[in-house]
């Protein structure tokens, strides 16, 4: 046997998180595999624990022969599967297991299909449960576009898996009914145990006497808590009823609420006492459920291929188990009869009542726990090898376009890094699009011969096209068979263009993008790369949560020049957004679209970024027109469904200031003071006067004030700002500077002394002594107002 | 002190005679020289060289761009100053927090030493008074170039935002963190060639015969039985200082016990050196030596990237 070199990479790990389903398939795999000799590593990115500290979990696995890398991730699950694939493409595994669940393995599968790892590993999708299949089967509604992107990315991450594993022929049907293009090579066998479930204890289709019921599993509704108190209410009523019930799992939630209150009120006139046991691990609930003769109910609503019910059967404990999903699968032909009931209360309620006058049956398993191993260690034997070939070498021409406006220094930056470019068989195609200021025009004058001696292309524009029309104006004298749209502050990592061309090649994707590094201010772009990116994460062509956000990349993409042409290129609206319009019409029209999980640019986040000026008017219009490709497609009768969904979408956006609506969150902090006030009153007057008298501009500032008293003319802190600033006003009357004196608060004094200083400078001197003597008389016990009148005074 | 001078002339003395710091991870001929030998006078910051750590950073720091990182200021400020005379090309200290007058106390102790013109010429270039705030979210091009870094090490981009240090020195904090390999992967991730941790270990050879802690333990605080938080005390009122929550709690007790107990900048793990060691490793950096300092108390493991 090949020794194989081996990844789990899994978000649940027991121990870590306590009881998943998709950890204890993990870790049993983990065991088998070990045993059978191979190099096993199980990666779980997350820095969550639910109790001791993760590094207290890799040494108990580690002293149980089991070795567990962590990489401290907090974040979303997309950033969780970014850095475990930054982290495995380091590693040269024969062999990746993955499961569905949150996406994880999405990355990866990209990254196999565009050439950028993996060449010669496996990469094995486990399907154990998906985020939206727990929801319809639970009754929640979709509530938010992460839900969209999350069912997508498990989608994909199935889909572009090299052998899809499943522990039920059930859930490969389901995905299959879900329209996805499940992997042609599959493998379906139950999962296996861990090795505290001996093989020779399964059920041998015997019955044992019941005295006690035990719900088995979460406290849930999904778990079929209702469904069970029901039937056993039912079955209490006509007397034939248990000594005790047992509810045995985690408490959870009942129609949003406690599920422990739910079974209180549920057991209110049930003539037996019942118990909760919240507290038992897998081992600790097998140890229970063997003690005493006890019955174990399994109810649940929906099942992949359930651990409770391959736990009572390879112990060869009593259950009777709800016949969705998967379940049936598990036990013996012969024995489903006798404990697989139909989901209703008044089949548990008959097959419970049939269990405690006959007994309940040890059902056998459709696969013993050796056959199944053997199917496990077989099919592993025959994983791993080299891959498909590298795509031939060829370095076709790329056009890197771009339109510059008005900022000379960044585009400097931003041509110097695309002449560091690895890739050489490169063109620029620049456009001046009328940059008006005398820098940007020597600038551009200082570029003409320099790009003519590189056979590249500089236009200068006598009139401002805007973006979309001076890009399309770049693109169309562009020669290369692939263009690279670019912003002229933005910078490229030395192997962007590589790194995009080579993905092309290997993928035969159509247009490809990829993540940004963002960062802020006019210097020099950073020179590493960061560990992940910071905010915004595309993901690719999700094109249904593409009418929410642009899940699908920036304006940074490399486009095959004839889809470009057959595409027409941008729209040319004088507003924002036309990548993500671009992006999602190429989408719809079923072009192959591919998002990397590499940091290739650098994007100037700034408060100067065109985006971040627009108006509430240009952005709606921005918005609107990236979504303008899929409402063409909608018939119209939906098309303002459609429009609700979305727009519903950018105005919860904007009402929360995320995105583009975001720029007062980034402004400097005199301009985020004037935006955090309320629209009427004074406040917002004020803040904006003492900022523009901070950047000197006195008139505005004094008419802001005059503005802000007209409307407030009790308003002292007000009052007090003018004082001394007017150079032209008659000297404040006494009485005047009295009322100002008597409406100030303490904490304004040092505000007042200001007024004070600007009366004395301008030789006011007796408005001056006035004002101090009120400030004096009220804050008698101030050591400030005292000092102030000292100061008038001398 | 005899003593201390005595050994700090021997490292000089090898210092003057040592390559530099060869590590697989670079080719050679990136690696820079060594500045010139030292003058002939004892160097300025012998004192600080009472501290161990510090005089054996004094043998390795040469030449290289190093950022120091921990919560222990005053080894920060001293390590700071012994980089500056030993002519580092890049000196930086990362922090969340910077405390206040950290460039005066800079200055006052390598005043104090006789350094005082090379911390002020460094001040006027890396000064942190130019901060003009918290670290942004972005890395920011233009912010001034201050010696103490405000920033996360958690960070995406703080490789960056340190220059991509040659060597990164963590000051002893590795025992206070939740999670210790949490601390030495982010660290990992600045990718220096050598990465110098100074922390607390436990010397197994101290404990009883037959102590079930070997060099190999890691032991977490709150997940130790009365039994093992029994030998710790006992190993830790015979050497000194004794925490207090052996006090607090002789028998141990649950992370949440030692929250309850108001006991803040716990001792949350009791490590040996070949646990240290394994840790480094997977981070991908291979111990290549360890030597004790706080009087045995703590050690200094020096690690070089596996290439």
């Amino acid at each position: 046997m090949k020794r194989q070199k081996i990844c789990l990479y899994t978000f649940e790990f027991p121990g870590i998180i306590a009881n998943g389903g998709i950890g204890t398939a993990f870790r049993a795999l983990a065991e088998e595999l070990v045993e059978a000799g191979h190099d096993v590593t199980v990666l779980t990115p997350s820095a969550y624990t639910e109790n001791l500290p993760v590094s207290w979990w890799i040494d108990h696995w580690r002293e149980r022969g089991i070795k567990v890398v962590s990489l401290f991730v907090e974040g979303t699950a997309k950033l969780h599967a970014y850095l475990a694939y930054q982290w495995l493409k380091q590693r040269d595994f024969d062999v990746i297991h993955y499961h569905d669940w949150r996406g994880a393995g999405y990355w990866l599968t990209v990254a196999k299909r565009c050439g950028l790892a993996f060449r010669d590993t496996t990469l094995v999708c486990q399907a154990h449960g998906q985020t939206f299949w727990h929801l319809e089967h639970s009754g929640i509604f979709l509530s938010a576009p992460a839900e969209v992107e999350t069912d997508w990315l498990e989608q994909r991450s199935v889909e572009g898996a090299d052998i899809l594993y499943s522990p039920s022929a059930y859930f490969i049907d389901y995905m299959a009914a879900r329209g996805w293009a499940v992997p042609g090579r599959r493998f379906v066998t139950p999962n296996l145990l861990p090795k505290s479930f001996p093989e020779g204890q399964e059920g041998d289709g015997t019955r044992k006497p019941v005295e006690e019921i035990v719900f088995f599993g979460r406290l849930e509704s999904r778990k079929g808590l209702e469904l069970f108190c029901d039937a056993m209410t039912r079955l209490l009523a006509r007397g034939a009823g248990p000594s005790r019930v047992v509810f045995l799992g985690k408490i959870g939630e009942v129609a949003g609420g406690s599920a422990l209150a739910y079974i209180t009120e549920a057991t209110a006139g049930w003539t037996v006492p019942w118990m909760v046991r919240n507290d038992l691990d897998t081992d600790g609930a097998k140890a229970f459920l063997a003690r005493g003769r006890r019955l174990a109910v399994i109810a649940s609503s929906i099942e992949n291929s359930p651990y409770t019910v391959l736990e009572c059967i390879a112990s060869g404990q009593p259950f009777l188990a709800a016949d969705v999903g998967g379940v049936r699968e598990l036990v013996h032909a012969d024995d489903q009869p006798a404990v697989v009931f139909a989901r209703t209360p008044a089949a548990l309620e008959a097959a419970m009542a049939d269990a405690l006058a006959q007994g309940g049956l040890c059902a056998r398993p459709a696969v013993t726990l050796a056959e199944n191993r053997r199917r496990w260690r077989e099919w592993h034997a025959t994983l791993g090898g080299p891959g498909a070939p590298a795509v031939v070498d060829s370095t076709p021409l790329v056009s890197v376009c771009m339109s510059s406006f008005n900022r000379p220094e960044l585009l400097a930056q931003a041509i110097r890094s695309i002449e560091a470019q690895s890739w050489t068989r490169l063109e620029m195609v620049l456009v001046d699009d009328a940059s008006p200021s005398e820098a940007a025009k020597r600038h551009f004058d200082a570029l003409a011969p320099v790009f003519a001696a590189r056979g590249w292309t500089l236009l200068r524009n006598e009139t401002e096209m805007w973006t979309g029309r001076a890009r399309n104006h770049a693109v169309a004298h562009a020669k290369g068979d692939h263009v690279l749209l670019m912003d002229d502050d933005n910078a490229a990592f030395p192997h962007e263009v590589e790194t995009l061309m080579r993905a092309a090649q290997a993928s035969g994707a159509d247009i490809i993008t990829c993540q940004q590094q963002p960062f802020t201010g006019p210097g020099e772009p950073p020179r590493h790369v960061a560990r992940y990116p910071m905010g915004w994460m595309p993901v690719g062509p999700c094109l249904s949560l593409a009418l929410f956000e642009n899940c699908l990349g920036d304006l940074n993409m490399l486009v095959r020049r004839e889809v470009w042409n057959t595409l027409g290129g941008f729209t040319e609206d004088r507003v924002g957004c036309e990548d993500w319009e671009f992006l999602l019409r190429a989408g719809l029209e079923g072009y192959h679209l591919e998002c990397l999980p590499e940091l290739l640019f650098c994007y100037r986040a700034t408060v100067d970024n065109l985006a971040r000026r627009y108006s509430g008017k240009v952005l709606y219009d921005s918005f609107t027109r990236a979504v303008r490709p899929a409402r063409a497609k909608m018939p119209p009768g939906l098309v303002m469904a459609m429009r609700l969904a979305s727009e519903s979408r950018f105005a919860a956006s904007r009402q929360q200031g995320e995105g583009y609506w975001a720029r007062h969150g980034q402004a400097e902090p005199g301009i985020r003071a004037i935006a955090e006030t309320g629209p009427g009153g004074t406040e917002g007057l004020v803040a904006a006067a003492r900022h523009v008298l901070g950047r000197g501009d006195e008139a505005t500032g004094l008419l802001l004030l005059r503005q802000a008293l007209t409307i407030q003319p009790s308003a002292a802190h007000v009052a007090i700002e003018l004082i001394g600033r007017e150079e032209d006003a008659a000297p404040p009357a006494p009485p005047w500077l009295e009322q100002v004196a008597a409406g100030l608060r303490e904490d304004e004094l040092s505000r007042a002394g200001l007024a004070l200083g600007r009366l004395m400078a301008r030789g006011d001197q007796a408005s001056a002594r006035v004002l101090a003597g009120a400030l004096a008389r009220r804050f008698p016990d101030s050591e400030q107002g005292r000092f102030l009148l000292a100061m008038t005074s001398g | 002190m005899g003593h201390i001078v005595e050994r700090v002339h021997g490292w000089l003395q090898r210092l003057r005679r040592r390559p530099p710091v060869v590590v697989h991870a670079a080719p050679a001929e990136q690696l820079k020289l060594l500045p010139p030998p030292l003058e002939p006078q004892p160097l300025r910051c012998l004192p600080l060289l009472a501290d161990e750590g510090l005089a054996f950073l004094a043998t390795i720091m040469g030449g290289h761009s190093v950022a120091f990182s921990g919560w222990e200021v005053s080894r920060i400020i001293n390590a700071t100053l012994l980089g500056l005379e030993l002519g580092l090309p890049g000196i930086r200290a990362l922090a969340s927090d910077r405390p206040e007058g950290l460039d005066q106390a800079l200055l006052e102790q390598g005043e104090a030493l006789g350094l005082g013109a090379e911390v002020r010429a460094f001040l006027a270039r890396h000064g942190t008074g130019r901060d003009t705030g918290p670290a942004s979210e972005y890395h920011l091009t233009d912010t001034a170039d201050c010696w103490w870094v405000r920033a996360s090490l958690e960070h995406p981009d703080i490789r960056q935002r340190l220059d991509a240090p040659e060597i990164v020195v963590d000051f002893g904090t590795l025992f206070h963190e939740a999670d210790p390999r949490r601390r030495i992967l982010r660290l990992a991730e600045l990718r220096p060639r050598l990465l110098v941790l100074d922390t607390l270990i436990i010397d197994e050879t101290r404990l009883p015969e037959g102590s079930p802690f070997t060099a190999a333990s890691a032991w977490y605080v709150a997940a130790m039985t009365p039994e093992q938080t029994r030998l710790m005390a006992d190993y830790w009122r015979a050497i000194q200082p004794c925490p207090a929550q052996f006090d607090l709690l002789p028998h141990g007790g649950t992370r949440e016990d030692f929250r309850r107990a108001g006991l803040d900048a716990l001792w949350w793990w009791f490590m040996g050196r070949e646990a240290v060691r394994g840790m480094l490793l997977d981070a991908g950096y291979r111990v290549i030596s360890v030597t004790p300092s706080w009087g045995g108390r703590s050690a200094i493991f020096t690690a070089e990237a596996v290439a």
